[in-house]
């Protein structure tokens, strides 16, 4: 009944007008292989300040699906994955366009990525409410760990190296505590500065660190050049329809079940469902050289674990990329907290944004089989025209939440910040998942040790507390062995999306 | 290019790696140092307790502990990273092109900021198009002009207007207005 009433609040001409809104720019960010979601969700979050929230969580949430929906197109026309999660798309899907397939490729990564949305918005619908029935005993203990395992999702966001990861982590949960301290209201760490006194704001460090860090380093990478395809026939039939529409339900399930474990990203999910269908498949020799269950299964893994990330991030405020990570921002900048009370304290949101992702699959179909020849040629806009567009809107978006000028020095500061960071291989989402949370960590730790007179032991008297605790060590524990076996290439492109 | 070039490129490549590495470990260091100083200052200086067990400076010394272990960490497992070889005379030429513009860049940016403070949101918004699309690539000023034109101007209508967005009127503008 909830989610009859979120579909119906989700049909309201507004919501479907943010639920569209979202969809096309997804689509767009998606195609566009300079650009990333998480970059242009920090481009775009202050100006959905002025949205009100459902509003605004339903148009960053068709974005953030719509992208990796778009991303496949440029992957199978012009070999680019539009976002990093389309990698392995590229390697069977430019293959099918080159042999004049490009047509049935476009055809069945659509209709995989519609079936895994699907499957992922069904999850969400039946997994999220169930966590909410605890949320009454939570208390400060109690969101110290789950915030402790929250900040476990630092292992598998490092990258390239795990250690590298821990130090932009601790250094986002350093920079957090410039400004007043969120207990005593003591200020810190502010040298005499009424800026640095107010401590840095979110948003600017987000559009720093995602888009201008992103535009400086496209400058410094120069401009991809890119390969026009032929598209060919549009519907796979008989073989390769049946083939394709197994490879795709196999791969949305596999990505939804993925996107449920802390640390993996759509990336390893892609990768998984590729190596699922060459295990399974008659004819492995055939893979890369343009099979139809190369590119489904794959696209479906990666969409379904994109849409099923948003049950950790809603029940638990674990986000598991950059992009979800912007998202819970933007939720928290609207006082929208991420946790099991999230489903009671805000049900109609709730129930509403799950709505608009069954809507937001549907427009997402109509916009992208059609529409497959236009969203081709806009990848050919040049970097020359939408870099100063961007940098331009950016410095808007870090003024706009505070009407300051100080934002946007902060912003461009971590506009440097973020390109040292790329260039140098370090990955940005463990600073900003520190950032985030660090906060909220410190506030429920000075808590609890407060209620127990500075005895630790109130985290493991509280049986909630204690579970948490002990999974984020076994969590740790996994995340290491697992990371450990999964190409440092792979984990690279995770931490990108 | 020969042999003693690539090694010599090597060689200099690896002194350069090595170099960062000990830069980014020292501000991480020193990032440690910082919260461990401010901490000490809250706590024992100036006391800050209340019903706060823990503190604002205690929490700080434990953040600031943690950042020097993983600083000292990260300089001991990256010293020897080295980085790839050095590519062709022609790539490095490229790269350098790249470099420059995307340094650039950050500078007009740091100039669009100064000018908005000083002479507003409008005039510098076309200042800042008009340099940055020469750097990006607009070798013509007669298009780069009425580009930069267009754009700040859908830019001042859309944000301005459309939005209610309140930006700086300019330091200098408010001095000759009085």
């Amino acid at each position: 009944m909830d989610l009859v009433n979120g579909i119906v609040n989700a049909l309201s001409v507004s919501n479907l007008l943010y639920c569209f809104l979202g969809c096309l720019l997804g689509t767009l960010v998606g195609v566009l292989p300079g650009l990333s979601p998480s970059s242009t969700l920090s481009i775009l979050l202050p100006i959905t300040a002025y949205l009100n929230p459902t509003g605004s969580m339903i148009m960053l949430a068709g974005l953030y699906y719509g992208a990796m929906y778009g991303g496949s197109t440029t992957s199978i026309m012009v070999n680019i994955p539009g976002e990093p999660a389309s990698v392995v798309t590229c390697i069977d899907g430019f293959q099918m366009t080159r042999q004049g397939r490009g047509g049935q490729a476009l055809w069945i990564a659509a209709i995989a990525s519609f079936m895994a949305g699907t499957v992922g918005c069904i999850g969400i619908g039946l997994i999220g409410p169930g966590l909410a029935k605890y949320a009454l005993e939570f208390g400060p203990p109690e969101y110290c760990g789950i915030l402790l395992f929250s900040l476990t999702m630092i292992i598998s966001l490092s990258g390239s190296s795990i250690l590298k990861g821990l130090v932009a982590g601790v250094v986002g949960i350093f920079l957090a505590t410039v400004g007043l301290d969120p207990l005593t209201g003591t200020p810190r760490l502010y040298f005499g500065s009424l800026g640095l006194m107010k401590g840095f704001d979110l948003v600017p460090v987000l559009v720093g660190l995602f888009g201008i860090g992103e535009i400086l380093h496209s400058a410094d990478a120069g401009q991809a050049k890119i390969y026009e395809g032929k598209l060919g026939k549009m519907t796979p039939r008989g073989k390769d329809l049946r083939i394709g529409l197994l490879s795709s339900f196999r791969g949305s399930v596999l990505g939804f079940i993925v996107g449920l474990l802390p640390g993996m990203g759509p990336v390893m999910s892609s990768f998984f469902s590729y190596d699922l269908e060459k295990r399974i498949s008659r004819h492995p020799e055939k893979f890369g050289t343009g099979v139809i269950e190369g590119v489904a299964g794959p696209e479906a893994a990666n969409n379904a674990t994109a849409q099923a990330g948003f049950i950790p991030m809603m029940c638990f405020g674990i986000p598991i990329g950059p992009a979800l990570a912007v998202i819970m921002a933007a939720m928290m900048i609207h006082g929208l907290q991420p946790g099991p009370l999230l489903f009671t304290k805000n049900k109609d949101f709730v129930w509403t944004l799950i709505g608009s992702m069954y809507i937001g699959n549907l427009m997402l179909l109509v916009l992208n089989l059609p529409l497959v020849g236009l969203w081709a040629r806009i990848s050919l806009i040049p970097y020359k025209i939408l870099g100063p567009i961007i940098l331009a809107i950016c410095v808007i978006g870090a003024y706009s939440p505070r009407n300051t000028l100080f934002d946007v020095w902060v912003a461009l500061g971590f506009g440097g910040l973020g390109y040292v960071m790329r260039k140098r291989n370090w990955a940005l989402a463990p600073l900003i998942l520190g950032f985030i949370l660090g906060d909220l960590f410190e506030k429920y730790l000075r808590q609890s040790l407060s209620m127990s007179s500075g005895s630790l032991l109130i985290f493991f008297s509280r049986p909630i507390s204690m579970v948490f605790i002990v999974l984020t060590a076994l969590l740790s524990m996994i995340m290491f062995r697992i990371l450990r076996r999964v190409p440092k290439e792979v984990r690279t492109e995770d931490e990108k999306f | 290019m020969g042999g003693d070039g690539e090694r010599g490129n090597w060689v200099q490549g690896r002194t350069l790696v090595n170099r960062k590495v000990m830069i980014e470990g020292l501000v991480v260091f020193g990032m440690g140092i910082l919260s461990i100083a401010e901490g000490f200052r809250l706590t024992v200086m100036e006391r800050i307790q209340m019903y706060d067990v823990l503190g604002p400076g205690n929490y700080n010394i434990g953040v600031g502990l943690i950042l020097v272990i993983v600083s000292a960490a990260y300089l001991v497992s990256f010293r020897k990273e080295r980085q790839e070889r050095e590519g062709r005379d022609g790539e490095n030429v490229q790269k350098k092109e790249f470099k420059n513009k995307m340094v650039a860049m950050f500078v007009i940016l740091g100039v669009y900021l100064t000018l908005i403070y000083l002479g507003g949101y409008p005039l510098a918004t076309l200042f800042f198009f008009l340099l940055i699309n020469r750097v990006v690539g607009f070798r013509s000023w007669l298009l780069n002009g009425g580009l930069s034109v267009g754009v700040s101007m859908a830019f001042y209508v859309v944000f301005v207007y459309g939005l209610d967005m309140i930006f700086p009127r300019g330091v200098l503008f408010e001095w000759l207005l009085g």
